[in-house]
């Protein structure tokens, strides 16, 4: 079969052997997260931690990833999550260049277990596969482990590695390859190995199936079909080409007029026709668009991003300014990345040159120590523990004495010399290289990640009550420290004085496209519901951020899915704040099952989330409609195993259901609907920007998207019947066995 | 494609600047293969006097039973041009070329390369790292594409099998695989290693990969995201890009080519 390479390399640290088996028995979950599930199921006990060496750590690629498919340069990350306050899976996506590099080098996912005596790195050239001292890199950060590794590999080497965060067992750490692609969560799992980083240079090939003039057909097709990142498929803004005046809100905002103004010499993003495949990578000038006309234009190189993707994403700066503060002045990231550092600021006026040179510091700091946000929730935290006043009710609530009343969260919480080793008269300051000293001495406690006494700083010592630095407890994880500080679980649930707008889910993580997706709002709410971590879909707001109005919105998705009786997946748009969406139906339930399939799927195959599906597209000369067959076009034309869409989506539904049942054998939890499936309180009531959930209505979309899925509606937990139907009688067995059967 | 036929440079010479050759004597050949026999004749007739260039062949394997040489002094018609400062890295180029031409995803064998500048630019990890170029430095990726040499053609006289020709009417410098044996020599002739091998050196069924310019319509420059790729009239751009490789001296000049080459230089 095509795309596979049809070996998997597993490495176990502690033995120090390195194996090669065969992919088969992981065809039926195609690769990336669906290959991961398996290896989970199959090999890491119930009650495993995280930082356990009998965890594994997958880097899962898929059949697709390396090909000429368009978007298929991403890697799943999996492994039993660190910031989960039950190590239940989960997975960081990383794109670059590492994922394909893996496939040339002849493997179908990396399988990593064990620990290492002493701190190591993997090289690995096609068939040459070696755990390597990594001594000289360790404690040192990502930027040095690159440097070392392609000095020892050559400049073509394609490294991933873990900075100090992860070494440290910061547990919002994250590994990242090629300078600006992280997978965020796991790098303190690598660090729990003794694992700094794998190198890689693959010169192999790759089979595609297809005849050449056949798949060169289907690329050039699905170019077509492709709007912008993010899915959207008509400008932001009234082209002079556009025959419909179909526009607003998408990430296509390139312009006659509109350059990349640090390019030497700067290039014009220009019309970009639809039809115009020569400047799809123009589109989407996220620079612009991010940090703003006159700002983001001028200091954007160019829009960088994954291997073989058409549609460019991560923003490549020069801020001349950086220089001054001591870091390199060309940078590149993109969305949360581009806050990670400069969430630990206020101040800072938007859209401004200190907005861009505050973004590209933190940037320079955060990817070389490796560190990750929770997509943002620990500098929302961090700004609420260190700004916000408790009340003497607040005090009580929180099981705290009432004197303390007046103080801040922080001012309570750390000791007074901790409180003062850092420098807060910078942080409310008006000086901006003062707030970038305050960024730094954040940023440096939480690599650092000691407690008080200077000793490493561990869950254990915290919850014996011995005091933390303050970085210490933001490496924590909003999960544990919830349970040391009830004021910030109270907050979590309650969210009323945060600054930014929604964060908490539940469990210990953040919410992601949640309810402020006010046009899915129980689809959203179900994703939000599901994983172990934000669910980092994007399937939902892809298909709705694409530009076109309301109507065609629902018509397309009624083609493709329906029909339906009794009301639309999609509702208007509506920001006002006691926005309630219309009430659950059919249509609404098939929309959300359709964004974790395909989620599931592109996180398998490999394919990018962040820019698919394709059931829209540019084209007017199909009035707007997509191809709903992409991923089944592309599978079937690599393998040579022909699927149909459906076929594909009953996939999704295995890789899901495989993680379902993994979730709750982990959890020994039967009831997931009332202990898993959880909504924080504030998701029912009125919040600015956001939709409101309903109570009723919530449990009837419980009901009707556990029953899309052949779920038990009573538990939430798959039937025999649905893992029968899906290949997975053995799972059911093993969940029978442990009295998780509904 | 005006201005080719009037820009049939060789050269510099010894000590001098570059020649042009009397168009109207050699036109006719130009654009078409020509042999040992008709090359003598046209070059002897406008004396091309002597060219420096790198002289390199294959060593060892002169004889004097082997069948004449064939020698190509006809100029591409097109060739590719790059521009860096819009390149995003995406490498769809690399996987068009190997996809389509040779039905593999398989970018080490591509005819354009973008991966090697990708992370530090052209230079090693040591000078280039967050100084140069590539994502680690100031972002420019370089992508590398055959010059399309001018006569004389560095892969091609150094092959030892004769396999590398001019294939009208691109008259791009093309790997004929029939008669390719896998050497290696070719990758390192070439002054910018544009040249790649898809399998080991001397492998039973290993061939020589360089870029044919698709007839005219290079699969990279279709694929580009950016339009960072162009196909445009041929220009002698030897010059201009710094060399990639030093060609070893133990690469020398096969008594077959150089007997050619001794007549009119």
């Amino acid at each position: 079969m095509g795309g596979w390479t049809g070996k998997v390399l597993r490495v176990d640290l502690t033995t120090g052997v390195i194996s090669k088996e065969s992919t088969d028995k992981y065809k039926p979950y195609l690769g990336g997260t669906g290959l991961a599930y398996k290896v989970l199921w199959d090999e890491v006990p119930p009650g495993t931690d995280a930082w356990d060496p009998a965890n594994r750590i997958i880097f899962g690629v898929g059949p697709l990833t390396g090909t000429g498919a368009p978007l298929s340069g991403r890697v799943s990350v999996t492994s039993l999550w660190p910031m989960h306050p039950e190590s239940l899976p989960a997975t960081g996506h990383m794109g670059g260049h590492w994922g394909p590099e893996l496939k040339y080098a002849g493997y179908d996912s990396l399988i990593i277990q064990g620990k290492a005596a002493s701190p190591v790195w993997i090289y690995i050239k096609d068939d040459v596969v070696e755990i390597r001292d990594a001594g000289k890199m360790w404690g040192n950060g990502i930027y040095r482990a690159n440097a070392e590794i392609m000095n020892i590999m050559g400049p073509e080497a394609h490294v991933a590695a873990i900075g100090q965060c992860g070494e440290n067992l910061v547990r919002g750490s994250n590994v990242m390859c090629d300078r600006s692609h992280s997978a965020g969560g796991v790098g303190s799992v690598m660090g729990s190995k003794n694992l700094k980083a794998i190198g890689i240079i693959g010169t192999g090939a790759l089979k595609v199936e297809a005849s050449k003039s056949a798949w060169k057909d289907l690329v050039h097709y699905q170019h077509t079909i492709l709007g912008a990142n993010s899915g959207g498929v008509v400008p932001n803004t009234l082209q002079s080409w556009q025959p419909d005046g179909y526009y607003g809100g998408t990430r296509w905002t390139a312009a006659k007029g509109l350059f990349w103004g640090a390019a030497s010499p700067p290039v014009e993003t220009g019309d970009c026709t639809a039809d115009d495949l020569n400047s799809i990578g123009l589109r989407t000038f996220k620079g612009y668009a991010d940090f703003g006309p006159g700002v983001g234009d001028k200091h954007t190189v160019k829009i960088q991003g994954c291997h073989g993707c058409p549609i460019r994403c991560h923003i490549a700066t020069d801020v001349p300014a950086l220089e001054q503060l001591g870091v390199s002045r060309y940078q590149v990231n993109t969305c949360n990345g581009n806050s990670s550092g400069s969430g630990f600021t206020i101040g800072i006026t938007s859209r401004s040159e200190n907005n861009i040179t505050a973004s590209q510091y933190g940037v320079a700091l955060c990817d070389d120590f490796g560190w990750w946000s929770d997509y943002g929730l620990a500098q929302a935290d961090f700004k609420w523990l260190a700004q916000h006043v408790l009340t003497a009710e607040e005090c009580t609530a929180a099981g705290i004495d009432p004197v303390n009343a007046g103080k801040t969260p922080y001012q309570y919480r750390l000791t007074a010399a901790e409180y003062a080793k850092l420098p807060w008269a910078k942080f409310t300051g008006s000086d901006f290289v003062g707030k970038m000293d305050f960024v730094k001495a954040v940023m440096i406690q939480i690599k650092d990640n000691r407690m008080a006494d200077g000793t490493p700083a561990t869950w254990e010592k915290m919850q014996a009550g011995q005091p933390a630095t303050l970085g210490a407890y933001i490496a924590v994880g909003a999960g544990r420290l919830e349970k040391l500080w009830p004021e910030l679980a109270i907050q979590h649930q309650e969210n009323k004085a945060t600054p930014s707008a929604i964060n908490y889910v539940k469990m210990g993580h953040i919410k992601h496209h949640f309810t402020e997706s006010s046009d899915t709002v129980q689809a959203a709410a179900l994703l939000n519901m599901m994983y172990n971590r934000d669910p980092m879909c994007h399937t939902h707001t892809n298909y709705t951020g694409n530009g076109l109005p309301l109507a065609l919105q629902n018509e397309i998705f009624n083609e493709l899915f329906g029909p339906f009786e009794g009301g639309n997946a999609i509702d208007a748009e509506l920001a006002a704040p006691d926005f309630l969406p219309t009430p659950m139906n059919k249509a609404k339930a098939v929309f959300a099952k359709m964004c974790f399939l395909y989620m599931e799927l592109h996180n398998s195959l490999t394919l990018c989330n962040y820019t698919l599906p394709g059931w829209a597209s540019p084209l007017k000369s199909r009035n707007y409609r997509g191809e709903r067959n992409l991923e089944a076009m592309m599978y079937s034309a690599v393998t040579g195993d022909a699927k149909t869409a459906q076929q594909l989506e009953d996939t999704g539904l295995r890789i899901l259901t495989l993680f379902r049942a993994d979730t709750a054998r982990r959890m020994n939890e039967k009831d997931m609907r009332n202990k898993h499936d959880l909504m924080p309180e504030y998701a029912f009531h009125a919040h600015s920007g956001a939709g409101t959930l309903d109570h009723a209505d919530w449990e009837v979309a419980k009901d009707m998207f556990y029953e899309e899925c052949g779920w038990d509606k009573t538990t939430g937990l798959p039937t025999q019947a649905t893992y029968d139907r899906l290949g997975l009688s053995d799972v059911a067995a093993v969940m029978a066995g442990a009295g998780l059967l509904p | 494609m005006a201005g080719i036929k009037k820009a049939i440079v060789v050269g510099p010479g010894a000590g001098g600047t570059s020649k042009e050759m009397e168009i109207g004597k050699v036109a006719e050949y130009i654009h078409k293969i020509v042999t040992r026999r008709e090359f003598l004749q046209v070059t002897g007739a406008v004396g091309l006097g002597a060219a420096t260039f790198y002289l390199i062949g294959c060593g060892g394997s002169s004889s004097e039973s082997v069948a004449p040489r064939q020698v190509f002094v006809a100029n591409a018609q097109g060739m590719l041009v790059a521009e860096p400062s819009r390149c995003v890295g995406c490498r769809r180029c690399e996987l068009a070329c190997s996809e389509y031409n040779d039905g593999v995803s398989k970018p080490s064998i591509a005819r354009i390369k973008v991966g090697r500048n990708f992370n530090v630019g052209p230079q090693d990890a040591t000078t280039g790292f967050g100084r140069g170029e590539g994502i680690w430095g100031n972002h420019r990726i370089v992508q590398d594409v055959c010059h399309q040499c001018p006569h004389p053609v560095p892969c091609q006289l150094a092959c030892p099998n004769g396999a590398i020709e001019v294939v009208p009417p691109v008259n791009a410098r093309v790997v004929n695989a029939a008669k390719c044996r896998g050497c290696g020599i070719c990758t390192k002739a070439c002054p910018w290693a544009m040249t790649s091998l898809n399998g080991p050196v001397d492998g039973a069924s290993t061939k020589a990969t360089k870029c044919s310019l698709c007839n005219g319509d290079p699969e990279c420059a279709r694929m580009c995201p950016v339009g960072a790729l162009k196909y445009v009239p041929w220009q002698n751009v030897t010059k201009d890009f710094p060399p990639r490789q030093v060609v070893p001296a133990s690469i020398q000049l096969a008594a077959d080519v150089k007997d050619t080459c001794d007549k009119c230089h």
